[in-house]
């Protein structure tokens, strides 16, 4: 199996001084789940904005071989999709449909081309009759749904979510579990949901003051009370 | 949100229903003196083809009133001028004068008349088709963008200040009003410090869906009989009124 996600000690400070991530590094198999968790502040967030070239710092990233770098910045952001916390970050365009066609357009498909790929992928989604509303006038769920069908309508290989169930409801995040469940490629989820990590992923990775402490399945890591306790998550 | 959006209803092309409201708006703003039939035919057009695409007429009556007030308070001294011809009424202690009032009539029924177009074209079509319909009208798309992100996030920041003033008053004990002034103050300053942390996500967001910077054009739209036909009355209306006095 190849690897899609090779990070060798990537560190990443805000302009104000706050180092986010010091020295983090992973391997990720296509295919493979894995779930970043993490106290508020961990650098989960800011892990995968240097996934795609968002954010730079120092260290390497590659995406299935290729290098996040500005030369390479096209061909990496067709590969890696990152959904935010906040779908009201994510979506900013008019409409439903505007959103979902913004990253084809971007990509280069035709009009045409991006309208028929974000219908589809609105559908898929569960969402084929909210393409012409505002996002400001769907539910929370509603635009968590819309948030990710704007990535998937890109066919990323590599799909990186920031607390994909966040503010939802019991119904809202069992939906969102299984519409995860049933993607494919990689999937990285930046979490504090362990019910999600269990049901979800394959593998479990603890950051910690911008560091990974803990990596392995998550039967292990999330029974661990005491390694748990120790970096603030129990 | 306007009645046109998220209904099924015919929805007249953008540029057409851009062009054609306000061709009548800006004719029925600069209409002749003394040009009330035409002004009044044309309302009646405007209610029609409202009504037609099944937008409530009362809805969009209602709506256009709103530029009454501001056409009394700016024409409001205009019977009270000097006439020319020397015609006054008078009431009570005032002279009214005859040409001025006629001004005054005449000028609210321009506004109100334009207002009636304008409501119509924002009733039946939705805000999203009237950016496109701009950038169809080859509008700058850096223009077309820039509006579309500030009508969008107005609606999010108008949610985040009610919400900052929710919290802030159910932490007020009957502050004096100068206090009440300062702590609004500090939630206008915090609502800017979000708003540009949020413009920093969303250009985060964009760019990580492979946004460089270039806008992409809307898609074009065959043209169809009754959009042509709406767009047709309201040149003849519009060049109606301009001959008609």
């Amino acid at each position: 199996m190849t690897t899609a996600v090779s990070a060798e000690g990537i560190k990443y400070a805000y302009p104000d001084g706050t180092l986010a991530l010091d020295g983090v590094s992973f391997d990720i198999r296509e295919g493979e789940r894995v779930a970043f968790v993490g106290a508020n502040g961990a650098g989960k967030s800011t892990l995968l904005l240097t996934l795609n070239g968002v954010l730079k710092g120092e260290g390497t990233v590659r995406i299935h071989g290729v290098a996040v770098e500005a030369r390479n910045m096209k061909a990496v952001r067709r590969m890696v999709g990152i959904v935010f916390q906040n779908p009201d970050d994510q979506l900013f365009c008019p409409t439903a449909l505007d959103d979902v066609m913004f990253g084809p357009l971007n990509m280069g498909l035709s009009r045409n081309d991006a309208m028929a790929k974000a219908e589809k992928t609105l559908a898929d989604v569960g969402l084929s009759d909210v393409g012409g509303k505002s996002p400001f006038h769907l539910s929370h769920g509603q635009k968590k749904r819309v948030a990710m069908a704007t990535v998937l309508s890109m066919d990323c290989r590599v799909l990186a979510l920031d607390e994909p169930t966040s503010g939802l409801d019991p119904k809202g995040r069992k939906e969102a579990i299984k519409l995860m469940g049933g993607l494919s490629g990689s999937l990285i989820v930046a979490t504090h949901d362990f019910g999600l990590v269990r049901e979800l992923c394959d593998r479990v990775i603890i950051l910690s003051k911008g560091k990974n402490v803990a990596d392995g399945t998550p039967s292990v890591i999330l029974s661990d009370s005491v390694l748990l306790a120790e970096h603030g998550l129990e | 949100m306007s009645s046109a959006e998220g209904s099924a209803r015919y929805e007249a092309d953008p540029v057409i229903n851009i062009l054609s409201f306000t061709l009548l708006a800006v004719a029925s703003a600069t209409a002749l003196r003394g040009a009330y039939m035409p002004l009044i035919v044309i309302a009646a057009f405007v209610l029609f083809v409202t009504s037609a695409r099944g937008i409530s007429a009362a809805s969009v009556l209602k709506k256009s009133l709103v530029v009454i007030p501001f056409a009394l308070m700016a024409f409001a001294f205009a019977p009270f001028m000097e006439d020319p011809h020397g015609v006054y009424y008078a009431i009570g202690p005032a002279r009214v004068s005859i040409e001025g009032a006629g001004f005054l009539l005449n000028a609210s029924a321009r506004s109100w008349t334009a207002a009636l177009c304008l409501v119509s074209l924002t009733e039946s079509t939705p805000f999203n088709r009237i950016l496109e319909g701009l950038g169809r009208l080859r509008l700058p798309p850096s223009f077309v963008t820039t509006t579309a992100f500030a009508h969008r996030y107005a609606f999010t920041l108008s949610n985040d200040a009610r919400r900052m003033k929710t919290a802030m008053e159910s932490r007020m004990y009957g502050e004096r009003w100068l206090w009440r002034a300062g702590a609004a103050g500090v939630v206008i300053g915090t609502l800017f410090l979000r708003s540009l942390d949020r413009a920093e996500r969303v250009h985060q967001a964009a760019v990580s869906r492979g946004f460089d910077g270039s806008f992409h054009g809307p898609a074009q739209e065959k043209l169809r009989l009754p959009d042509i036909m709406f767009l047709v009355v309201s040149l003849t209306l519009a060049v109606m009124l301009r001959l008609v006095a």
